[in-house]
């Protein structure tokens, strides 16, 4: 209930300024259309129509069709719910993923929590696209590698966030009050610290979702993502590129979904950091 | 009647980079049963260690612990750690030195009060716990408990928050319950107030209660025995009122002579002269030698041994015969 009440107070404090209420907007646009993505759509994504290929924008085709005579429009909407789809996903992993080994990493001893973070380290400092080939290359393209290939370049994200949180929050006198009276291990882990650390994670993971949608599109783009003929971002943009002779919208529109949608998630994730606490901001 | 708790040359060190550092030097103490006992001493007397050896929640750069706690008949030393935390909650519970921080932010005071009970009572009804911790919350004075019941711990005063830690360590009905300096971080007026709520819960109470202070003052006028700790050592043990009466070691009369005496406003304040001893150096010489005003030879060269010292006293001092 209260849990209930503060998200709406937030959510009024990031929709006060303008960048907020805009982010806010956008990010329920593309919800929207990525979780109804059949009913937002006019057409289906896949049909061919030769005969019409490269039409301009009419009643029919409100953004015109590809090079294939698809209806771009709903591509497009067909786009977002990859883009969703394999953000959400790669979050969530990394989110889960991360949140553990944090919180392990700040409770195991210096030596053990030294070679988590060197694993960290040497994530963070491989540059991700150099990861991507090699792993595209050992499995081969598709979505399911893009979100893993996401999870695993966000995961130290969470996982030094988290122990830094953890570390601290474990000396806390409540913990230790918790202790003396009885509590197990786990049970302060998961019922005291958790809940504690959480709301810095929740920001983080709201500010890399559009990371995640430019990976997403980047392999796409690349050809090392996801696989025609399902429409993302990324390969409609590629699409595009390749008969950018023939027509200038395709490749347009979808760039600006993408940047649209990006800038959106990237505005409602600061105004979040901002709304929740000025704290915060330093922790990230 | 065997006391609840012995405890027996019990000695901690930790490691520090400059060598074992000596935090308690064979602590010999008992605690007796339904008896509040007070543990006076300076900062870094070993005080709050020895409540934290008596929970076994020890500093993690611990390099050595000997002897035993004999709790009711069990050594805590000897439990293994999942035996020890059944003791945790259920027989020995513990109230804070800062009550703004003993409390999770992010619970109801209702949630800490009803965890702990049904971490003691396991089964036990939500509603029977509510109702319990109500009437908890009611008898250490907080006047509208159904309503603090749902507060968050910002929304009490710091007072209010120590009356709840009370309530936390009550409704466990623990044998043993720690306060480790629980009114210090209170200002004065509320200082009094949780005071006279110890005194008056210590009838209601079948425990028996180990009082953490360095307030001789606050220790005469609420406990039934005194503890005097010094440099990791008991120097002195004993009834309150006759260890204060008429005290045989050097340092209690010195800790009594720095009390504050209403008689002496206008005057200086008396102090010990010198330094706390440096927990590294090595125990070969009675602790509270170098600023002892009676040390002779004897005293800086050998170690001397907690001895009777009247009827239920004992005091660490070689010369106390002559001193008187």
């Amino acid at each position: 209930m209260t849990a209930l009440a503060s998200a709406f107070r937030i959510l009024r404090r990031v929709c006060a300024t303008l960048t907020g209420a805009t982010g806010f907007g956008i990010v329920v646009l593309v919800l929207v259309a990525a979780l109804f993505a059949p009913w937002v759509a006019t057409a289906d994504p896949d049909r061919l129509d030769v005969m019409n290929r490269f039409a301009a924008p009419s009643s029919a085709h409100w953004l015109g069709t590809d090079q294939l005579g698809r209806d771009l429009y709903s591509r497009l909407v067909h786009g977002a719910t990859v883009a969703m789809g394999v953000a959400l996903s790669a979050i969530a992993i990394a989110l889960s993923l991360g949140t553990t080994l944090g919180i392990v990493a700040a409770y195991l001893p210096a030596r053990f929590e030294r070679f988590v973070l060197i694993v960290f380290d040497v994530i963070s400092s491989f540059p991700s696209m150099v990861l991507a080939l090699a792993i595209v290359a050992v499995f081969g393209p598709s979505t399911l590698i893009v979100v893993a290939i996401a999870a695993i370049t966000l995961t130290p994200h969470f996982g030094r966030v988290a122990r830094a949180q953890v570390l601290t929050l474990k000396s806390a006198p409540f913990l230790e009050a918790e202790r003396i009276l009885g509590a197990s291990f786990a049970r302060i882990v998961v019922h005291h610290v958790l809940p504690n650390i959480l709301g810095p994670l929740v920001i983080l993971a709201s500010m890399d979702i559009p990371v995640v949608i430019t990976i997403e599109a980047g392999l796409s783009f690349l050809g090392l993502g996801v696989r025609p003929p399902l429409a993302s971002w990324g390969t409609l943009i590629q699409d595009g590129y390749q008969y950018l002779s023939d027509s200038w919208v395709p490749v347009v529109v979808s760039s600006l979904a993408l940047a649209v949608a990006t800038l959106g998630f990237t505005l409602f994730g600061e105004a979040l950091r901002d709304a929740v606490d000025p704290r915060i901001r330093q922790e990230l | 009647m065997m006391p609840l708790v012995s405890i027996r040359q019990l000695t901690l060190e930790a490691a520090t980079t400059r060598g074992a550092a000596h935090i308690l030097r064979g602590i010999d103490l008992d605690i007796g049963r339904r008896r509040i006992v007070g543990v006076v001493g300076e900062s870094g007397s070993g005080k709050s260690s020895l409540a934290a050896c008596l929970v076994r929640l020890l500093p993690a750069n611990l390099s050595r612990i000997d002897g035993e706690i004999v709790f009711d008949g069990t050594d805590l030393l000897g439990l293994s750690e999942a035996a020890m935390n059944a003791y945790r909650g259920t027989r020995i519970a513990m109230i804070f030195q800062d009550p703004m921080t003993a409390l999770n932010p992010l619970f109801t005071i209702g949630t800490h009060l009803v965890d702990v009970l049904r971490r003691r009572h396991p089964g036990l009804a939500r509603k029977v716990a509510t109702a319990r911790a109500i009437a908890m919350l009611r008898r250490v004075g907080i006047a509208d408990a159904s309503l603090r019941f749902s507060s968050y711990p910002h929304q009490l005063s710091g007072g209010m928050r120590q009356r709840v830690l009370i309530a936390m360590a009550l409704l466990v009905e623990p044998d043993l319950l720690l306060a480790d300096e629980p009114t210090t971080a209170l200002d004065a007026t509320v200082e009094a107030q949780i005071v006279a709520l110890l005194e008056e819960l210590r009838h209601g109470f079948a425990g028996s209660i180990v009082f953490i202070s360095h307030q001789l003052g606050l220790v005469a006028q609420l406990c039934d025995d005194l503890c005097v700790m010094y440099g990791g050592t008991v120097v002195e043990t004993g009834p309150v009122a006759d260890v204060l009466g008429a005290p045989r070691h050097p340092y209690t009369r010195a800790l009594l002579a720095c009390e504050l005496d209403d008689d002496a406003a206008g005057g200086h304040l008396v102090s010990i002269p010198g330094d706390v001893p440096d927990p590294v150096s090595a125990h070969v010489a009675c602790v509270f030698a170098p600023r002892c005003p009676h040390a002779t030879n004897a005293c800086r060269s050998s170690v001397p041994a907690l001895r009777d010292a009247g009827p239920g006293r004992r005091a660490a001092c070689m010369r106390m015969e002559e001193l008187g």
